[in-house]
């Protein structure tokens, strides 16, 4: 039975992810850096090396994500949009609203029942809903970006952001720490200031039972707990939320490899 | 006008920016817009840099060439050399979000005095020398103060022209209707005044007469190609072309060369429509470029969605408005406009009666794209946030969730600027495009 590859070219990690029927055999992730092209093909060794196999063992590889074009062995390029949609469906098959916290960008995306797209909004060229935002602000508070989420959990007073520019949020950062205040009262607020701009865009895509959230902001505790409040919603998070357009990725090579055709 | 150049134009720019065009008239336009910047200076008669305010017929009939900064900024952007006036104007303090257009014309206007010369790239020989400025209200806020400042570097004098669009919600009120012509004969008036007093000399009220009426005839040739266009199947003049052929609506209005530019599009349409000729293979996905101006610095993206298989049918940004009937019996050129000009806003509120939006949209230039969904057979609407305009990307929201709660089809916001390269990220706008085929592929395979 042969083996299919997914492999997202992030603008923080590169995911990538071997499938063998329809089931997710190995998964390898490491930092895109600032060359796509050697991030996509040391990922790609990597989790071959991992899975025991060789290039020549994948039937199929469908890239996705910014740096999709840079991995030339790809069979095919997909967006992270569709991607996303289809990992999501494939762990999650009742999910029809898919938040995606990325690095980048952040997105809402309108799932059918077959796990295709039915609507989107990509947030605008704006670090403040994305990852992005999360790392400046890690960096002035000189904490692990790991302990992000656990330490805004314990907050009392979440700080109130007077801007939702990322930019202008790292200086209201840097003023709240000259004040004193504590660490995680900053970090609430930020979670707070993202649930809301991330809110807006879950709106854009019309809100629909039920939801997941995915990307790397997924792993932080403090954004989903902010995100659930303002959305009064549950969301699912898979066990590793970062691969899932990869997982889709994968997934689309399996349905598009014309070996299984 | 001695003084100036006779420029011998054409700059090689690196790499083609613009898209491929699909009709013979969308290729006449590159020559017609050369030849308004060369006769500028070649002409010897007074130049004027002018606001588009839908009264070139004025300057046509007084011999002045007018010349649009707008337009200029455009092709600036075009040819890839918009940002180093861009640059120079945000050095005299600019601010990056005020209209790129404005800022590429202020920009040129700034290095001109500090060069001593009009600026060596800048595309066709650049903007002649102007004898005024004429700012508008029209549209948008910015048009007044830019080219007032524009008569500051050029040290020359300025007018500024004010063009209310008729008021949506009580367009139906004879004190209204009476009150507007009333205040805009004024304003044109005056905007007469002016020019006669610069030239010294008379305007000839015959002879803007013809130019007039002509300007109508082009006007509805202009209209009735555009829709033909839009409603066939397959669609022979996509967006990209149609981003062209306004310009000579807009620049050229009143010249014989707009009318025949018109009624030679027009028959190039209908015998493509008639002939069942389409731009591409096939339509897989038909699109409407629901709002904000086109990506000028990029108009390639257009060849990149149509490898893709789909087709920008239509463009409801530079849009004429259905037109007016004038009757005979107004004979004062001056009354004409201003009637031509408030009786299409009458047909723009019956047009948004029949969508139950009556009052709620005063912007007269924005076509609603929920007119055009359902009889131009539309798969997806696509708008365009601009950084730099606020007056084109205003509502945009509006239209889109007007859009959801009435239609089946998505709608797409891209992101950037209609010439500031800066706020251009092709990746994100292939990505969210091919987003958009496969929502609309997943839509059409649900059935909906």
């Amino acid at each position: 039975m042969a083996f299919f590859a997914g492999i997202d070219v992030g603008s923080v990690t590169t995911k990538v992810v071997i499938t063998r029927d329809g089931e997710l055999t190995v998964y390898h992730l490491l930092p895109s850096g600032a060359n796509y092209k050697m991030a996509a093909q040391k990922a790609m060794e990597e989790v071959l090396a991992k899975a025991g196999l060789s290039l020549k063992d994948i039937a199929y590889i469908v890239a996705t994500g910014y740096g999709a074009s840079n991995a030339d062995f790809a069979s095919q390029q997909v967006t992270d949009i569709s991607c996303c949609a289809k990992g999501v469906n494939r762990l999650f098959p009742s999910v029809r609203t898919v938040i995606d916290v990325g690095g980048q960008a952040s997105k809402a995306i309108r799932v059918n029942d077959e796990g295709r797209i039915t609507n989107f909004v990509v947030s605008e060229r704006c670090a403040a809903g994305s990852g992005r935002f999360l790392q400046i602000i890690a960096r002035v508070l000189q904490i692990e970006l790991g302990d992000v989420g656990p330490l805004s959990l314990q907050a009392k007073k979440p700080v109130i952001y007077t801007t939702s520019c990322a930019v202008f949020g790292e200086s209201e950062a840097i003023s709240r720490v000259a004040e004193g205040t504590p660490k995680e009262d900053i970090l609430a607020g930020v979670h707070n200031a993202m649930a809301l701009k991330i809110y807006s865009l879950v709106n854009g895509v019309g809100l629909e039972e039920e939801y997941a959230i995915v990307g790397g902001g997924a792993l932080d505790v403090g954004l989903i707990k902010r995100l659930e409040e303002k959305l009064g919603v549950h969301l699912l998070v898979p066990p590793q939320p970062q691969i899932m357009a990869a997982l889709g990725a994968a997934l689309m090579a399996e349905e598009r490899s014309p070996a299984l055709a | 006008m001695s003084e100036q150049k006779n420029p011998e134009v054409t700059q090689e720019v690196p790499k083609r920016t613009s898209a491929k065009k699909w009709t013979e008239s969308a290729k006449k336009v590159r020559g017609l817009v050369r030849d308004m910047y060369v006769r500028a200076f070649t002409e010897g008669k007074p130049v004027a840099w002018v606001m588009f305010t839908l009264v070139n017929e004025l300057f046509v009939a007084m011999d002045i060439v007018p010349v649009y900064p707008e337009n200029f900024a455009g092709l600036c952007a075009t040819k890839r050399v918009g940002n180093p006036f861009i640059d120079r104007a945000e050095a005299d303090g600019f601010s990056n979000v005020s209209c790129s257009y404005a800022r590429i014309g202020l920009g040129y206007a700034a290095l001109w005095k500090d060069m001593g010369e009009i600026p060596p790239f800048a595309p066709d020989g650049g903007m002649a020398k102007p004898i005024m400025t004429v700012g508008s209200s029209l549209v948008c806020d910015t048009r007044y103060k830019w080219f007032q400042t524009y008569s500051r570097y050029m040290d020359v004098p300025y007018y500024a022209f004010d063009m209310p669009s008729p008021p949506a919600a009580t367009v139906y009120r004879p004190d209204v209707r009476e009150q507007y012509i009333k205040y805009n004969l004024a304003q044109l008036q005056g905007l007469v005044n002016f020019m006669e007093e610069r030239l010294g000399k008379k305007m000839d009220w015959d002879k803007l007469d013809e130019i007039v009426r002509r300007g109508e005839k082009t006007y509805v040739l202009w209209y009735d190609a555009y829709m033909l266009a839009g409603r066939a199947v397959p669609c022979p003049f996509p967006a990209e072309d149609s981003f062209n052929c306004f310009v000579p609506a807009f620049f050229l209005m009143g010249k014989v060369e707009a009318l025949d530019f018109y009624q030679g599009l027009y028959d190039e349409i209908k015998y493509k429509v008639d002939n069942k000729m389409g731009s591409i293979p096939e339509e897989k996905y038909r699109l409407l470029w629901g709002g904000g101006l086109p990506p000028w610095h990029t108009m390639q993206i257009f060849n990149y969605v149509e490898e893709q298989g789909a087709l920008f049918v239509f463009q409801s940004t530079y849009l004429p408005l259905r037109p007016a009937d004038i009757p005979d019996r107004i004979t004062n050129p001056l009354e004409r406009m201003v009637y031509g000009r408030y009786e299409t806003a009458i047909n723009r509120a019956e047009d948004d009666k029949k969508l139950g939006l009556f009052g709620l949209c005063n912007f007269v230039g924005l076509g609603n794209p929920l007119l055009f969904v359902d009889e131009f057979k539309v798969d997806g609407v696509v708008m365009h946030w601009l950084r730099s305009c606020r007056g084109t990307t205003i509502g945009q929201v509006y239209q889109k969730n007007l859009l959801e709660e009435r239609t089946s089809i998505p709608t797409l916001f891209l992101e950037s600027d209609m010439c500031d390269i800066r706020d251009y990220f092709e990746a994100d706008w292939k990505m969210k495009l091919n987003a958009l085929f496969e929502t609309m592929e997943a839509r059409k395979r649900a059935g909906s």
